[in-house]
């Protein structure tokens, strides 16, 4: 497939409904989508469930795309980071869809490696819980160009605010990690990390198990 | 607020370092194709609001005046920056219009030519000027073979369309009309000699006004409003270098201020100009002005055109 076939881009056709360069999005983007969907879920079936649900999600917007600019991955990767947050609220959206996914459970991890991957998870629960003390929008910069590697122009693109605000967010959220000191992921000061910072992540996590039944 | 004065990619370097992750993994390859799967089967089942809007029989005419008066432009493909371009572009001041426009032709005919499938779409995104000399964004779908199949037009979000205006049926498809929303398989039929091409679009127009007229409105028409294949295009401009009236603008823009070289042509009170990208001589925009009636003006600039998939 020519990707600018009569110079139309693959944002273009995107946008235009064309199904063959939808089919190619996934193939270029699902990795990176399926990655940060499990370091917010810290599970690789939901994950998939968060791949999904963030192309189905990404079809019904398309027409919102604006016509200039690059690559679609930060605008993917925003609409992850939205489904992940309300995750129940995606799938019940796309319910009937979702249901028609066969075999919805992925093969079982026997793999020699699996204590290491339960430390993975061990550790990224620790991040997480420290990621727990920023706010929200700190937090989803900090997902967007530290873990999935979006410069600041594009993670601006993807939040849908200025560059200047990702990078005081970032700057911000720094100091607050650096305050916290080495042990920011086990120790918890009182006074932070609570009310719905907190609460989000967990919720997420919550409705993901209850989610995948 | 401290260290506001670090650079970015220290910034990220220091917060990577806080907050680890493990390496990324790969969606087993089964897991992506059967998730790829599943979604290519939603989306088609979804049948994305592209709706087939039935188009009154009024309609068409209004449409088809409407475009013979706005008038188009085309991009074609970013392809070969031929030789042709270059001499075209330096010696558009040696080069009459007639030799720019066999130019043209040339880079035309040389474009990318992948035949669509039947049950595509053209999708064209123009620029077209309202009343007040405002641009704005215009989407267009053709059939590439039966307007029957439905034709959506969508401009700022809201759609308007034809179906089969009357008559035709699967029996009979409906081509569409040079002066309208021709599809691909009519242009493919039309023949790419210059002369038998000129008597084509002469039937085609079979009302009264000034003959070379109505042939250059009728070819921006297609230029605009259609994908044609390159053969086709490059026919319509040799017809065009053999009417009487052109002149070079050697330094023009179009409507969206991109720069370009100019082909006018004047007739009975009515001024066609062409804009081309001076290196690939693939047609920018158009402006019409008339004369005798100032609201019929029009400008217009193309961004994009592909054949797309649809279900249907």
């Amino acid at each position: 497939m020519e990707p600018s076939q009569y110079g139309l881009t693959s944002r273009a056709r995107v946008r235009a409904g064309d199904q063959d360069a939808f089919g190619e999005l996934f193939d270029e983007h699902a990795r990176a989508v399926y990655n940060q969907g499990y370091r917010l879920t810290l599970n690789w079936s939901a994950a998939e469930e968060v791949v999904s649900l963030t192309f189905l999600e990404a079809w019904r917007l398309r027409a919102g795309i604006e016509e200039a600019g690059g690559s679609l991955r930060p605008w993917l990767l925003g609409i992850s980071l939205n489904v992940t947050r309300n995750l129940n609220r995606a799938a019940r959206r796309h319910q009937a869809a979702m249901d028609r996914i066969p075999g919805s459970r992925p093969v079982p991890d026997f793999s020699d490696d699996l204590a290491a991957r339960l430390d993975d998870a061990a550790e990224l629960r620790r991040v997480l819980d420290a990621l727990d003390r920023l706010r929200p929008g700190e937090r989803d910069v900090i997902v967007l160009c530290v873990w999935s590697g979006l410069d600041y122009a594009a993670a601006a693109q993807a939040l849908g605010v200025p560059v200047g605000t990702v990078r005081s967010r970032l700057s911000r959220a720094r100091d607050k990690l650096r305050q916290a000191g080495p042990r920011a992921s086990t120790a918890r000061e009182p006074g932070m990390g609570s009310g719905q910072l907190v609460g989000d992540r967990e919720a997420v996590v919550r409705s993901v198990q209850e989610g995948t039944r | 607020m401290s260290a506001s004065d670090s650079r970015p990619e220290q910034e990220i370097a220091d917060l990577a370092q806080m907050l680890p992750v493990s390496a990324e993994r790969d969606l087993a390859t089964d897991r992506h194709l059967l998730l790829k799967e599943h979604l290519m089967a939603e989306i088609q089942a979804a049948h994305p609001g592209f709706r087939p809007v039935r188009w009154p029989s009024v309609r068409r005419g209004t449409l088809a005046l409407a475009a013979g008066a706005t008038v188009l432009a085309i991009t074609v493909t970013a392809s070969a920056l031929g030789t042709a371009a270059r001499s075209g572009g330096t010696g558009s001041g040696a080069t009459g219009p007639s030799g720019l426009l066999h130019q043209i032709a040339a880079a035309a005919g040389r474009a990318h030519a992948r035949p669509p499938r039947p049950k595509q779409f053209a999708y064209l995104v123009n620029y077209v000027a309202d009343g007040h000399g405002k641009l704005h964004e215009k989407q267009i779908w053709i059939p590439v073979s039966n307007l029957c199949d439905g034709l959506t037009i969508m401009e700022n979000g809201t759609g308007s369309g034809s179906g089969c205006a009357t008559g035709p049926g699967p029996s009979r498809p409906d081509l569409g009309t040079l002066t309208a929303y021709p599809t691909y398989k009519l242009l493919r039929s039309l023949p790419t000699r210059p002369a038998a091409l000129l008597a084509k679009i002469l039937a085609a127009t079979k009302k009264s006004g000034h003959q070379n007229l109505r042939v250059m409105l009728t070819i921006s028409n297609v230029l605009i409003n259609s994908i044609a294949p390159p053969k086709f295009n490059a026919a319509l401009y040799r017809v065009a270098a053999n009417i009487p009236g052109l002149r070079v603008v050697r330094h023009a823009t179009d409507p969206l201020g991109r720069p370009g070289v100019g082909v006018t042509f004047s007739s009975d009170g009515t001024r066609i100009e062409w804009i081309f990208n001076s290196k690939t001589l693939h047609l920018l925009g158009e402006r019409l002005t008339f004369a005798k009636d100032s609201k019929k003006d029009g400008q217009f600039a193309a961004r994009g055109r592909a054949f797309v998939s649809h279900s249907d």
